[in-house]
């Protein structure tokens, strides 16, 4: 790149920074269009730059010997975007204090951050005007950090002026210890903040809910409203977000501590928890209140118990006493009643039924799932059964799986379904019945992931079951003929 | 010199710090030198930190914490000092239950699979490589150490909540009185 037009980038780059805040959050493709040079196109031409003309070591050098002490008093910020970056070393200064203001100051040590490449350097830095480097081994970038008394800040000049540019680093002997590690700075960003939402609100878990939710308003023998089942489908899939983000909000510490919930959006810092409950407060509010005012107050009495039973009983008890499973699983089985009564208006037999099956269908899979977990919820201190009673877990999972069987056969009966759904159904039920029991005998990862995995099929397909052969439409014909036969006979 | 060049600040877009965070090669770095910040930040010099949020760390090796740098602003009220404070507390105590809580389950486990090993090869004539622990028997472990420490995390627990509910308590109050004495603090 010419030398000239790289400067004027540079400069350019310089007064683009210093522009009002709100310029640097334009998206970059806005940049690129108005060619405006955005970090990215100055980055992308002094690597290439730099590539052709420059050796540099592939092998980064280790950071770790002779680091000695000394104090900084004073923040500075350098910019790499100078004609210093033709290499992968990058040198910033840091203001050493004069030798009588060392005295005023207790920490001998300084932090880092690297902006742009979300890092954190605890460095201790020596007593003399010294340069010396600093490794980063994540970026293979080496740091020049030269340390002046003038207490001024210079970006280093020419690439060729440092000594270590150009090979290996000399384990500087004057620089103690350092550590490096990832940091990122918390501003929120709102061009993310819906995703960040979804994340909160465990938006495959709350998508689950919605489904069995307009199953349960599907079986209903009410009439078909389109209006009604997307408020309810709505109101619902704002009160499972709540409820999911409170439980988030509750279990940070806990969270962590697992593999599998330690990215979270709240223990990441990525929202502040005030934040999180104040998204709690306002998606649970709305969606009861369209549930009051758009569905009918049964549904969302419903609504407002599954919330408080989730965030206020489930939440504490998953570390107080194995009984958690169960109020979970009543937890997962309201919703689909919550669909019933949402089309009806009444807490019918049949819309306990379809909460009886969604309960029974919990343990199986719970129990599955947290079979693998078995060392995460002992260390983060969870009382599920599979660690408390594996043998309870894997007989329990068994009953509901035989229990299932049972509940299909009573759709019929209850006038839910007709006869059709028992039969058709019977081959699922009892493949799971199957697997719950190989789970029972076996009770090793094979099987415990084998249930599992059925059990995610299972339910929409018993689910998709259920509603084609649903009595008011499916089983009309078949009672008219019935009744007609007796009344001639 | 040193005062036009702090004023500097150069805020990037996450986006692109997003795009770059897996590459390997140069990149340009704006480096912020500033004083480390203990745990606790009382001290003056913490004071000297420009950044204008909190920066989180990565998760602490053992007791899985993060660990945040908070940020004291120049004209920071009485409130939000409490509130940083308050926040350093929590943030320290739940690092030093977890750190403790980690190292002896990673301890107890260790000391639990060699009586198992040692047992196993005791009973056995065979060699040791072929001496392996199911994870039923592990789970014996797991299901010990859950009930051995039940009340430490009821403890925890019941003194986790009330210490989250406070700091949310806090946050909140400190920000509505920042809107409404119109500080630009830029923090939440």
């Amino acid at each position: 790149m010419h030398r000239h037009r790289r400067n004027y980038l540079i400069f350019f780059s310089q007064c683009w920074q210093n522009s009002p805040l709100i310029l640097q959050f334009l998206p970059e493709r806005l940049l690129c269009s108005l060619h405006l040079p955005t970090q990215n196109i100055l980055k992308r031409r002094s690597q290439k730059h730099w590539q052709h003309s420059r050796q540099y070591p592939t092998k980064p050098a280790p950071i770790e010997n002779g680091l000695q002490e000394t104090l900084v008093d004073r923040t500075t910020e350098y910019h790499g975007t100078g004609p210093a970056v033709h290499s992968p070393y990058k040198t910033i200064q840091v203001i050493v204090p004069s030798q009588e203001n060392r005295k005023q100051l207790s920490s001998k040590n300084f932090t880092v951050f690297v902006k742009d490449s979300n890092l954190a350097l605890d460095v201790t830095v020596t007593d003399q005007k010294q340069e010396f480097s600093i490794h980063l081994p994540f970026l293979k970038n080496l740091v020049n950090v030269n340390v002046d008394k003038n207490e001024a800040i210079r970006k280093n000049g020419k690439s060729g002026e440092t000594k270590s540019n150009d090979k290996q680093v000399n384990p500087p002997k004057y620089i103690s210890s350092g550590t490096v590690y990832g940091c990122r700075e918390q501003k929120l960003e709102l061009d993310k903040l819906p995703h960040y939402y979804m994340r909160l609100s465990k938006i495959r878990l709350t998508g689950l809910v919605v489904l069995t939710t307009m199953a349960g308003y599907g079986m209903a023998p009410g009439p078909f409203e389109l209006e009604t089942l997307l408020m309810c489908t709505l109101g619902t899939a704002l009160t499972s977000c709540s409820a999911n983000s409170i439980n988030q909000f509750l279990e940070v510490p806990f969270d962590s501590q697992m593999n599998r919930t330690k990215n979270r959006v709240l223990v990441c810092g990525i929202l502040s928890p005030l934040h999180a409950l104040a998204f709690a407060t306002f998606s649970g509010t709305m969606g009861l209140m369209i549930l009051t005012l758009e569905v009918n107050p049964v549904t969302a009495v419903l609504g407002a118990f599954t919330l408080g039973l989730y965030t206020m009983v489930y939440t504490p008890m998953k570390r107080l006493s194995v009984a958690n499973t169960w109020v979970g699983s009543v937890v997962g089985a309201i919703p689909p009643v919550m669909g019933w009564t949402a089309c009806t208006g009444v807490l019918e037999p049949g819309a306990l039924l379809m909460g009886a099956i969604l309960y029974a269908w919990q343990f199986p899979h719970f129990n599955a799932l947290s079979w693998n977990l078995r060392q995460d919820y002992s260390r983060g201190g969870y009382r599920m059964m599979s660690v408390v009673n594996p043998a309870m877990c894997r007989r329990v999972a068994l009953r509901y799986s035989v229990g299932m069987i049972g509940l299909c056969t009573l759709a019929p009966v209850l006038n839910v379904t007709s006869w059709t759904f028992a039969a058709d159904s019977l081959p699922l039920n009892i493949y799971l019945t199957y697997l719950a029991y190989r789970f029972y005998k076996d009770g090793d990862s094979h099987s415990s992931r084998m249930l599992f995995m059925f059990s995610l099929i299972h339910i929409p397909a018993l689910l998709m079951l259920m509603l084609i052969s649903k009595k008011s439409f499916g089983g009309r014909n078949e009672d008219k003929v019935k009744t007609e036969d007796m009344s001639v006979s | 010199m040193a005062a036009r060049l702090t004023s500097q600040c150069y805020l990037a877009s996450f986006r692109t710090l997003r795009r770059y965070k897996g590459q390997l090669s140069g990149k340009d770095i704006t480096l912020k030198i500033c004083e480390k910040p203990t745990l606790s930040t009382t001290s003056t010099e913490a004071r000297e930190n420009h950044s204008k949020y909190d920066w989180i760390g990565p998760p602490d090796p053992v007791s899985n914490i993060r660990r945040v740098h908070f940020r004291v602003s120049e004209n920071e009220a009485p409130y939000e000092r409490r509130l940083r404070e308050e926040r350093a507390k929590v943030q320290e105590w739940s690092h030093q239950f977890w750190k403790k809580h980690n190292t002896s389950f990673v301890q107890l486990k260790g000391e639990f699979i060699k009586q198992k090993l040692a047992k196993k090869s005791a009973s056995r004539e065979t060699t040791m490589a072929n001496i392996t622990i199911t994870p039923d028997e592990m789970s014996e472990f797991y299901k010990k150490f859950l009930d051995d420490n039940y009340e430490v995390h009821k403890n925890y627990n019941w003194e986790w909540y009330k210490k989250n509910i406070s700091l949310t308590w806090l946050t909140l109050k400190a920000n509505l009185l920042n809107i409404i004495t119109r500080r630009n603090k830029g923090n939440k």
